[in-house]
């Protein structure tokens, strides 16, 4: 990906060398040129290619003068022989002009004023929510606002420094907040408050949301536990990344936490895992593993494994959602026993057909959050229907002191 | 094979429900439990040999959470595809035993996994244990 875009000239070079060197820049301009306006947008890798950008324009936000690189001719002033205009008319060789000479560091590409504030600008716009990700990828290929070729540059610079400094994994699909900047340019990590404001306050919805303090060691504990993060830490990285709630009638929503603490029913509703790059396995981790103590997002996300992205919870909550509203079997106070106790759940359930399997999704009665939605095995969806619970057979027998 | 099975009947009743006629669907939710707890039957080896492994330690508990959610929602599958295409099994006395001993195990696929200890373990253990000591009966 490494390609002569800038040079530096030397006094000492001819005429015909000067001309030499500038008709091989522009031939790897017009590549990396190429290449960049043929990203597809809605291609299969939209998403990666997007996730690049945002990262790129996440330190194209970063100082500016730190971008930086190297080039093979010997350190002399910069000359700039190819103007912004001529960069737009890329494949006319012919259309060299002698730019403006700046008084720069030796063999470093600087950016003028005027790019920087274009740059700046566009990343303003990005993160305050003006524009969205693919608008300003738009501004990008079609050079509206900024200049191509030096969003060509930019890029390579990027691609070229990037693994060397932050490493192949942070190219991550679905990377923790601290490794994704394109995150945080689409404040997905900006605190969405809730709309019923109590929710966070409220310690029997914590609890249910699976934040006991049981989960919450001390940080020796912490250590022993092999634990990344501290509770307050891993708390709010889960509040941040799930803010908000998806309303299925006036007395049910499903929030993203929820949702999320229970994606590992997400296959049951016809989401494939791997679709968004984790497995079945990878998902169950959030129910509890033996050798820690306390399960849910908390934990979970105290372990240092990666969040369910917020597009897989929400494609989860949207095929809950469908279900609730086409389901023909709506029922409330339906008893949902588990080891913990007996909670009162409404209950919208959609019976096996002809090429399709039964559904049930339960809502706890009390928050009217989600407790679970998956298909079902017919004598569990039969065992709801005839006998009108939920959970297991032995807990059912356990806390109903039958 | 169940006494009160017959092909004929289950074809019918899938018939009927095919045409929206849901008259009889408690009969028909009956058969269809049968062909549940058949395919469970069939895969009773792989159920035991999953739960021994987590009992050995050689799986962990999401990968036998894992394993056994990927198993169910296969069932719930093989069922919607065996009734479309109405292609029905012929059924073991046993399975529908192993199938009520099954639901102890698989009814933890739902629900918090707040065990203490060896809790889970144990709990599996037992269940196990009751498994296999039925397949080995007469």
């Amino acid at each position: 990906m490494s390609s002569l875009l800038y040079y530096s000239i030397s006094s000492n070079f001819s005429k015909d060398e000067i001309i030499e060197i500038d008709k091989q820049v522009a031939r790897n301009r017009q590549e990396v040129y190429l290449f960049l306006t043929k990203l597809p947008l809605n291609g299969k890798r939209k998403s990666k290619r997007l996730f690049l950008y945002g990262i790129f324009l996440f330190h194209l936000g970063q100082p500016l003068c730190a971008a930086a690189v190297v080039m093979s001719v010997p350190p002399q002033s910069i000359h700039r022989l190819y103007s912004i205009e001529g960069s737009r008319t890329i494949t006319n060789t012919r259309c060299f002009q002698i730019a403006s000479i700046l008084s720069s560091k030796v063999d470093k590409i600087r950016f003028t004023n005027e790019q920087i504030k274009q740059f700046d600008g566009l990343t303003r716009q990005l993160s305050s929510g003006f524009i969205t990700m693919e608008e300003a990828i738009l501004q990008l290929r079609g050079g509206e606002g900024l200049t191509d070729i030096v969003a060509v540059i930019a890029f390579v610079i990027f691609v070229n420094c990037y693994d060397s400094v932050f490493g192949v994994e942070a190219f991550q699909a679905n990377p923790l907040p601290h490794m994704d900047p394109m995150g945080w340019f689409n404040s997905k990590y900006e605190r969405n408050p809730m709309q019923h404001t109590s929710y966070k306050s409220s310690r029997f919805e914590l609890e249910m949301a699976g934040v006991t303090d049981e989960m919450c060691p001390s940080p020796e504990m912490a250590d022993k536990n092999g634990f990344v993060m501290s509770y307050q830490e891993a708390y709010n990285l889960v509040a941040d990344t799930y803010p908000g709630y998806m309303q299925v009638d006036e007395s049910h929503k499903i929030t993203d936490w929820q949702a999320a603490k229970h994606i590992y029913h997400a296959n049951g509703m016809d989401i494939d895992p791997a679709d968004y790059s984790f497995t079945q396995q990878d998902l169950e981790r959030i129910r509890g593993e033996s050798r820690y103590k306390g399960g849910g997002l908390i934990a979970y996300a105290r372990r240092g494994y990666r969040l369910p992205p917020i597009e897989m919870v929400q494609e989860y909550q949207l095929r809950l959602k469908t279900s609730c509203e086409n389901a023909p079997i709506k029922r409330t106070k339906v008893p949902y026993y588990d080891v913990n106790g007996a909670w009162q759940a409404g209950v919208f359930a959609t019976p096996p057909s002809e090429g399709s399997s039964g559904i049930i999704i339960a809502f706890n009665e009390s928050t009217g959050d989600l407790m679970t939605g998956d298909k079902q095995k017919k004598p569990t969806f039969d065992r709801f229907k005839n006998e009108n619970y939920l959970g297991g057979k032995k807990w059912m027998l356990k806390w109903s002191n039958k | 094979m169940s006494t009160d099975y017959n092909k004929k009947r289950y074809l019918q009743l899938l018939d009927q429900r095919n045409i929206g006629d849901n008259s009889n669907n408690d009969e028909l939710s009956r058969y269809s439990c049968m062909l549940t707890n058949q395919l469970d039957w069939e895969i009773r080896d792989q159920y035991l040999s999953l739960m021994e492994k987590f009992l050995n330690g050689n799986i962990s508990m999401p990968e036998f959470f894992a394993e056994l959610r990927i198993k169910t929602y296969a069932i719930i599958d093989a069922v919607i595809f065996l009734e479309k295409h109405r292609i029905l099994l012929s059924f073991d006395k046993k399975a529908s035993k192993f199938g009520e001993l099954l639901e102890d195990v698989t009814d933890e696929l739902e629900g918090d996994l707040s065990y203490t200890g060896d809790g889970f373990k144990n709990l599996i253990q037992e269940n196990f244990i009751k498994i296999k000591k039925y397949l080995n009966e007469e």
